[in-house]
């Protein structure tokens, strides 16, 4: 019995070790497909790029590892694009601080850690030139400064897609609509409130509760914004930090209003479960997500292609749309849409693609998390992190 | 001449204990005396860049946040609560599987114990989440039968039972290892010269089993002190431990220092609480069984 149990528990062991080895860094399927046209260079068989491997650090399943976008790209230019997996920001800040750098060379960032990273020497300007579907961009996300742009005016991160965390709610369960941030507070709704875990989507939403800018991070009073936060907490119900943790609760009636992201409220939607949306008027979270090219990339010619790629007008479609694209999805994998930021792309969706990508309404005023100092971000994560264990 | 001959018997035997004294040094003692350091870093340290200076602001910081401490209180109550049901339900699930069954049997339900271990420890908290939702299998159950109650799920309650659920196994293991080393003919003996069941609980079994009964306390009281996720997806608003808090300054606020200094003193809290388990355990041993 000893012998068996000793084996069954190194098993265990070996097991979990093995899991735990999980690599950050999987093969990438093999090219295949039909190249596809476009507003970028494509290449033939004779493609200068024809033998090269890119490396791009993202989340999984975020867009980039899509057939339309990776094996499209693989094709076009003749090359093979690795997929470098991370789970956040600092897995990736990590990775290339410890010598990542040397193997990845696009990586995808928020607009607010765009500026850390440049801080830190992470990742690289690129010249314009070398991406000509920059200009192809909607006014809103040219020229993104501090975000995206230095002080000289050199741009360092390609806006590829935006997104709102907007508020969504029951009809059925509120009996009357949402209108504002302001409405979590009525007491009908008292332990039915779920809010993102996420210290700037919450230090934002609080900041507009007690009716400041977090656009001026210099500007905000913290004081206020934890007064105004503590009020809420009877009205809570959970905080959510994944798909799951939305959509079980709204599933089971639990959940009535809160912020939830796009493709939660698409899927309640695609499901037939009573949600609205509304994007206050005061204000909704939002977020852009940048293409950067990592600093001592060997591969700099075709890191700007990639970046090139993600603003074309082909990839925006196919990636809001799902249409337009030799490239089915794999197996048992659903393309997931995302809100572009081509200027053509946004002008041309109909009606019912925008309500897939929560843009319809459209947001009338979006508030991003700016880039914060150390002791800012010290101060605002304090906050929200009391706010969350108070009783 | 003796003494050479002694070092000389005793090399090889060393050169075994190599690799594990190695994956030691590197896998714990290492990081343990990294995160001691970098508990009084300011902020993050990078591959290939200056050390970012030393500081005791973590310490003034964290010595100045009530929540730490509240949150601290809180994870050690719930690890405590969580090992002690542990015990009680483990056991006598330990006492049947090793003294009651029969061999054959014995097999079977060591592999049942053994099942949750094959299983991903996020689908085994799904798997809770699904049974004690609104609408769930459980409030379904419970409302069929006319006991109209709320859901826990979201409460405190709910991250206890999914710890126990989790960690129940644990200590099952360890004590039935324990339980299953006492010779029958130990208690045979206690019972032919009078003893009762109690007595000889309390003077045989009880005693015998302490090694069990601390590691099963060490493998469970430990990790849900710390334990973060279960907290984050079934605890609700008031669910936060301090595990989350840690988190949240390594992967939020990229504060690597406050994150290693608040890790630090969960780790010798625990390694007191733990120092003091195990001597009250050793003294409760010798009181009721005597020294075995």
């Amino acid at each position: 019995m000893k012998k068996f149990l000793a084996i069954a528990l190194s098993l265990c062991a070996a097991l979990s070790l093995l899991a735990g080895c999980g690599g950050g860094q999987q093969a990438a399927a093999p090219s295949g497909g039909n190249a596809a046209g476009g507003d970028t260079g494509a290449a033939g068989g004779d493609s200068p790029y024809a033998g090269h491997t890119l490396y791009v650090a993202n989340w999984q399943g975020y867009c980039f590892d899509m057939n339309y976008c990776k094996k499209a790209f693989e094709d076009k230019f003749d090359c093979k694009v690795e997929m470098v997996y991370f789970d956040s920001y600092d897995d990736l800040m990590t990775n290339l601080q410890t010598g990542g750098n040397a193997t990845i060379d696009v990586c995808n960032l928020s607009q607010n850690y765009t500026q850390y990273f440049h801080d830190q020497d992470l990742i690289m300007t690129v010249d314009r030139a070398k991406v000509p579907n920059y200009e192809g961009l909607a006014d809103a996300y040219k020229d993104l400064a501090p975000y995206a742009v230095d002080e000289d005016g050199n741009v360092f991160a390609y806006p590829w897609c935006f997104g709102v965390t907007s508020l969504c709610y029951n009809p059925e369960k509120t009996g009357g609509p949402v209108t504002s941030w302001s409405d979590l507070y009525k007491p009908e709704y008292a332990g039915h409130v779920c809010l993102f875990g996420d210290y700037g989507d919450g230090m934002i939403i609080g900041s507009l509760l007690s009716g400041q800018d977090p656009a001026y991070p210099d500007d905000v009073d913290v004081s206020k914004v934890a007064a105004k936060l503590s009020e809420l907490k009877p009205q809570i119900l959970s905080f959510w930090s994944s798909y799951d943790d939305i959509l079980i609760p709204w599933k089971a009636g639990e959940f009535w209003v809160g912020n939830m992201w796009s493709g939660a409220y698409v899927q309640l939607l695609k499901e037939g479960y009573p949600i609205e949306v509304v994007h206050p008027a005061e204000g909704t979270v939002g977020y852009i997500d940048c293409c950067c090219v990592v600093k001592g990339t060997d591969e700099f010619d075709l890191a700007c292609e990639w970046l090139n790629w993600m603003e074309s007008y082909e990839l925006q479609y196919t990636m809001a749309t799902s249409e337009g694209t030799d490239y089915p999805p794999n197996e048992g994998e659903v393309y997931m849409t995302y809100p572009p930021v081509n200027e053509k792309v946004l002008n041309n969706l109909t009606e019912d693609q925008r309500t897939a990508l929560y843009l319809n309404p459209m947001p009338t005023k979006i508030c991003m998390l700016n880039y914060l100092t150390a002791d800012q971000k010290d101060a605002w994560v304090d906050c929200w992190e009391n706010f969350k264990a108070s009783r | 001449m003796d003494k050479n001959k002694r070092k000389l018997d005793f090399c090889p035997g060393c050169l075994w204990t190599l690799p594990s004294a190695a994956m030691l040094l590197c896998l714990t003692i290492a990081p343990l005396v990294m995160l001691l350091l970098f508990s009084f870093m300011n902020r993050n340290m990078f591959a290939g860049q200056p050390w970012p200076g030393w500081t005791i602001n973590n310490l003034t910081r964290m010595m100045a946040a009530p929540v730490f401490w509240r949150l601290l209180g809180k994870s050690l109550l719930i690890a405590l609560l969580v090992t002690a049901i542990c015990i009680l339900l483990a056991y006598p699930a330990a006492w049947a599987i090793a003294k009651v069954v029969s061999p054959k049997r014995r097999s079977l339900l060591m592999m049942v114990v053994i099942m949750p271990f094959f299983i991903s420890q996020l689908l085994l908290i799904y798997a809770m989440i699904n049974l004690i939702q609104s609408g769930g299998l459980l409030m379904t159950m419970l409302s069929a039968l006319g006991l109209e109650t709320r859901s826990i799920l979201y409460t405190n309650g709910a991250t206890v039972l999914v710890l126990v659920y989790e960690f129940v196994p644990y200590m099952i293991l360890c004590l039935y290892s324990s339980l299953e080393a006492i010779s029958d003919n130990v208690i045979q003996a206690s019972h032919i010269l009078g003893a009762n069941w109690f007595k000889t609980f309390t003077n045989i079994v009880f005693p015998m089993s302490v090694p069990g009964l601390l590691s099963g306390i060490l493998l469970v009281f430990v990790p849900t002190a710390g334990t973060f996720m279960e907290p984050d997806l079934v605890g609700g608003s008031n669910g936060m431990m301090v595990g989350s808090m840690i988190n949240t300054q390594y992967k939020d606020n990229l504060n690597m220092g406050y994150g290693a200094i608040l890790s630090c003193v969960l780790l010798i809290v625990l390694c007191i609480i733990m120092a003091i388990v195990s001597y009250a355990t050793k003294q409760a041993q010798k009181r009721i069984g005597g020294d075995i």
